[in-house]
């Protein structure tokens, strides 16, 4: 069991939250995944999620984004309460406000990696051509110069979590949840990523909430809190 | 094949769960209907030849010397408010004259025993409609002396008299059917209606076991890894396929017995059925079952070519090579195939048939060969003009894998194709049907009394039925002229004959001989005109000398006018010697009633058994049985886009469960349900239209491309779009695969559900 220095705990950013909990609970049927959960995200701020597996990280991440409804405890986005929205309410959230990076496997086969940066824009309606050239934008700016015809089979992973990088981006999200984001990637290729994605969500002052059991990726993080046993049992930085 | 490999096998196939309980029950439901369509196939003859065996006796069988002679017979195929009637007369000859099946004793001389469905019939009849026509029904006739349960005959007592020359003299009844006489288009036609419906069934049955594929790859490539050899993992496929036949194909034999009642409702060749006459023979059932299996077993095998290759059964996707439109070649090739030898071969032989015949079968192998192009071809235009994600991702799945997706709906195309072709066919059948008969008002009804004797009579009852207004005697002769040129002519005043016709371009002037002769053909100056009587015995002869003065063509175009003789003459051409005439044609004008139609009908049948009464939609076709066969083929078609609605179905999900990872992360990132329901439904429905679309245009044109060639040596020369009712069937049909397709939507939510990320 990690241990953290009480002096240097801080459980909640002093920034003004833009995404928020508050005694959040989730079960799992005879399970308590999370068990009164109080965290906050200041915009534009990144923050690491970190702990052994089954601790409930990517249950809170999930509860965060409005993916899992929990069992209790409250999420406000931007102040409003978002916990208590119906399906269709929350995917329009996760549509508009959100980005999603997952682990692998986000892409869609068939889709060109143009298609693939440009489907989130589709999904609100934006018309393709436009949405098509906001897309192409990225490229330049993840290295992915030359790639935007190319089949997710066609690329490597790190180039393939870059395009799903820029398909969290390109709808200039409140806040990006990543959910192990590197880690199918190897050493390298993992910190390009984590570099590229921290850095172009500054560049638009999103939030950037990055679960991992990584340091080295944590250390991405502004800030890192420590889940375990369904509390978060420490925070850093 | 070991047990431990079937135990293996088997467990392989159930392991899934929930899921595998569903592609399982579509894809054995899919094997089952397929099994029962073929189960009615191959019950098809057999019940034909049951009920041909029924109405055996009805057909006289010749006797060479005929004074041995037990009873004189005659049969007269007729009509009711437009339903085929059967009237049989027996004549006695002798004390032991023979009994026909379902009868138990003969008619006596005015009675008549009726079938039930003639009765029931006649119960719900105003008595002077039909009635008249059968005497006094004394009982019915058993259903061992009937073709279908619906039939409408009565067989009737006469004395021989009465029949004329219609009698034909008899020692027993027929107990064996004659032969079928089919015309040979509509052989033609109903050899395609049953390749095109077997064909469809034979794929369907292939797919419904490829379906399961994806899943079953994935599990056999995890035991390629742990060193199974191909052999064995192939052993394996099979197992799992006969699970699938095993169990579908005897619900297949459910199901045929479940809608074995409904499909014997359905007519065809001029009756319902019995349902327990709708049976397949022991050995084509069996063997039928058999063929069932391999063919499952053989798609399996297929199936597992890729994952022999690929043990580690993970295919990374990049852009696969796309389907040649040399794929065409076949379709084409047997277009040009088909236009040559209906134009080197014309005429009724059996070689053209053959050549037109195997045309038609590469056309529809083409269509299959070349579905996987079009398929394509339809994902990259809808990939490209997609504006939202569903058709970006509809249109992309299919370009990559038009193979897979054609594979679903091949069968149907081919059924699409023989639909409309046979559909355009039954068109031009049926503009062309009513071409022997004379242009006459709707309210005209046309009595042709063979006893001449009674005519004059006749017309002076007639006259007194109720809603007739007038009747117009027409006497039949022959011009024979010296050279041995003869013509037929009838003998009426013009401007009476032409009140009864609905003939605006004819017109009478003052000739007195009217003409409606083609182009290049005249008059003699000199005839002899003979009258027959109905055993084509001469009853009279004389001398007509044509003036030139008198004659004029009675139409502008004589080559547009069917039903009407040579030459109409005034009786005031022959003078005095008319009268000798006799009248063998009554023109009976009602006042347009159908009730009036039936009671003239009635009426003269009373005073002439053996009379023939046409309305003015009679029609004589060339084909009798199109509209049955139309919907047959039509229910042929619904049923081959049910049982691919099921492939679709089954293939979407399992497209579905392909991209589940994926999907589902997108429902996270915020893609609404809908959309993805929106994906399968586009998938699913987009090719199906549109290649269906093609299949149904290129029937027509086929069959367009054989009616012009043909009607380009006959007189009937238009060439209709097919009938309105293809339209119909068609939208039906796809209506009813998507009915299928749709009723999997709600697995779509549960599949890609977002929370289930947290066991991913």
């Amino acid at each position: 069991m990690t241990a953290f220095p009480s002096s240097v705990l801080a459980l909640e950013s002093t920034a003004p939250a833009v995404l928020a909990a508050s005694g959040l609970v989730k079960r799992f049927g005879q399970t308590e995944a999370l068990r009164g959960v109080d965290f906050s995200l200041a915009r534009g701020e990144v923050v690491a999620v970190m702990g052994p597996s089954g601790s409930g990280k990517s249950t809170l991440l999930h509860c965060l984004a409005g993916i899992l409804p929990p069992d209790g405890g409250s999420v406000t986005f931007e102040g409003a309460r978002i916990d208590d929205l119906g399906e269709g309410d929350r995917s329009r959230l996760r549509r508009t406000a959100f980005g999603f990076v997952f682990q692998f496997g986000q892409l869609v086969p068939e889709l060109s990696a143009l298609e693939n940066v440009s489907l989130p824009l589709l999904l609100n309606g934006v018309r393709r051509s436009v949405a098509e050239a906001a897309a192409a934008e990225w490229f330049p700016r993840l290295g992915l110069d030359g790639m935007e015809r190319r089949r997710p089979g066609e690329m490597s992973g790190g180039q393939s979590q870059r395009v799903a990088v820029a398909r969290a981006l390109v709808t200039e999200p409140s806040v990006i949840f990543a959910d192990e984001p590197t880690g199918a990637l190897d050493t390298i290729a993992g910190e390009q990523v984590m570099e590229l994605l921290t850095s172009a969500a500054a560049g638009q002052n999103t939030s950037v909430l990055l679960v991992t059991h990584e340091a080295r990726v944590a250390a991405f993080a502004e800030r890192e809190i420590v889940v375990r046993d369904g509390r978060v049992s420490g925070s850093d930085r | 094949m070991t047990l431990s490999e079937v135990r293996l096998g088997v467990r392989l196939a159930v392991a899934d769960g929930r899921r595998s309980a569903i592609a399982f029950g579509l894809t054995a439901l899919a094997v089952a209907i397929g099994t029962a369509v073929l189960l009615f196939a191959v019950s098809f003859m057999p019940a034909l030849e049951e009920r041909d065996g029924r109405s055996a006796w009805r057909q006289p069988v010749q006797i060479e010397d005929p004074s041995q002679a037990r009873l004189s017979m005659a049969s007269f195929e007729d009509a009711y408010d437009g339903q085929t009637l059967v009237r049989v007369f027996l004549a006695p000859l002798t004390a032991d004259a023979p009994v026909p099946p379902g009868l138990s004793k003969l008619p006596g001389l005015g009675e008549a025993y009726v079938s039930p469905a003639l009765a029931d019939l006649l119960a719900r009849t105003p008595a002077d409609e039909l009635a008249p026509r059968f005497g006094s029904v004394v009982g019915t006739i058993g259903p061992e002396g009937l073709r279908s349960p619906g039939e409408l005959i009565a067989v009737m007592g006469v004395d021989p008299a009465q029949l004329g020359g219609w009698a034909n003299p008899i020692v027993g009844f027929r107990t064996e059917p004659a032969p079928h006489n089919l015309p040979p288009i509509a052989l033609l036609i109903l050899v395609l209606a049953v390749v095109g419906a077997l064909v469809p069934v034979a794929v369907f049955v292939a797919t419904a076991t490829r379906l399961a594929a994806t899943r079953r790859e994935q599990r056999l490539a995890a035991l390629r890894l742990i060193g199974a050899t191909p052999a064995q993992v192939a052993r394996l496929a099979v197992v799992e396929a006969l699970l699938y036949t095993g169990i579908g194909a005897p619900a297949g034999i459910l199901v045929f017995a479940l809608t074995r009642p409904l499909v014997a409702q359905i007519p065809l060749d001029g009756g319902t059925w019995w349902p327990e006459t709708i049976a397949p023979p022991l050995g084509e059932a069996l063997a039928l079952m058999l063929v069932v299996q391999v063919v499952g077993a053989l798609a399996a095998l297929a199936g597992m070519r890729r994952l022999s290759l690929s043990p580690l059964g993970v295919q990374r996707r990049v852009t696969p090579p796309q389907p040649s439109a040399l794929r065409l070649v076949p379709t084409f090739a047997g277009l040009v195939s088909l236009i040559v030898s209906v134009n080197v071969f014309r005429g009724p032989d059996i070689v053209p048939l053959v050549f037109v015949g195997a045309s038609f079968a590469a056309i529809i192998i083409g269509i299959a060969f070349a579905g996987p192009w079009l398929t394509a071809l339809v994902g990259r235009v809808l990939g490209r003009i997609a504006r939202g994600p569903s058709a970006l991702l509809a249109g992309r799945r299919l370009a990559d894998d038009p193979r897979g997706s054609f594979g679903s709906i091949a069968g149907v195309i081919m059924a699409v194709f023989v639909a409309s072709a046979f559909f355009t066919f039954a068109a031009y059948a049926t503009i062309h049907a009513g071409d022997f008969h004379a242009p006459t008002r709707p309210n005209v009804v046309q009595a042709l009394p063979y006893n001449a004797a009674s005519a004059e009579v006749m017309a002076a009852r007639l006259s007194s039925v109720k809603g007739v207004q007038s009747v117009l005697g027409i006497r039949d002769v022959g011009l024979v002229a010296s050279s041995g040129d003869s013509m037929q002519a009838w003998v009426v005043p013009c401007e009476s004959l032409l009140a009864e016709m609905a003939m605006p371009e004819a017109s009478c002037g003052s000739a007195r001989i009217h003409t409606i002769l083609p182009p290049g053909r005249a008059l003699a100056s000199s005839y002899e005109v003979v009258s027959y009587d109905s055993r084509f015995e001469e009853l009279v002869r004389l001398d007509f000398p044509v003036d030139p003065a008198t004659v004029a063509p009675l139409v502008p175009d004589a080559t547009s006018v069917e039903g009407l003789p040579d030459v109409i003459i005034d009786p005031i051409a022959f003078g005095d010697a008319a009268a000798q005439l006799p009248v063998t044609r009554l023109y009976v004008t009602t006042d347009g009633a159908a009730a009036t139609s039936e009671r003239v009908r009635a009426a003269v049948q009373t005073m002439d058994v053996t009379a023939t009464v046409s309305l003015a939609d009679t029609k004589v076709s060339s084909v009798p049985q199109f509209a049955e066969v139309a919907r047959i083929v039509g229910l042929g078609l619904i049923g081959s886009l049910l049982l691919a609605g099921c492939s679709l179905a089954v293939a979407t999900m399992t497209g579905l469960l392909e991209r589940r990872r994926e999907y589902t992360f997108l429902r996270a990132a915020g893609m609404p349900v809908a959309r993805l329901r929106a994906l399968v439904l586009l998938q699913a429905g987009v090719p199906l239209v549109v290649v269906s679309g093609f299949s149904a245009l290129l029937g027509v044109v086929v069959a367009q491309v054989i009616l012009r060639i043909w009607s380009a040596s006959a007189s009937a020369a238009e060439v209709p779009m097919p009938d309105p009712s293809l339209a119909l069937v068609l939208g039906v049909s796809l209506a009813v695969a998507m009915a299928v397709v749709v009723a999997t939507l709600p697995a779509v939510d549960g599949l890609t559900r977002p929370t289930s990320l947290r066991s991913e």
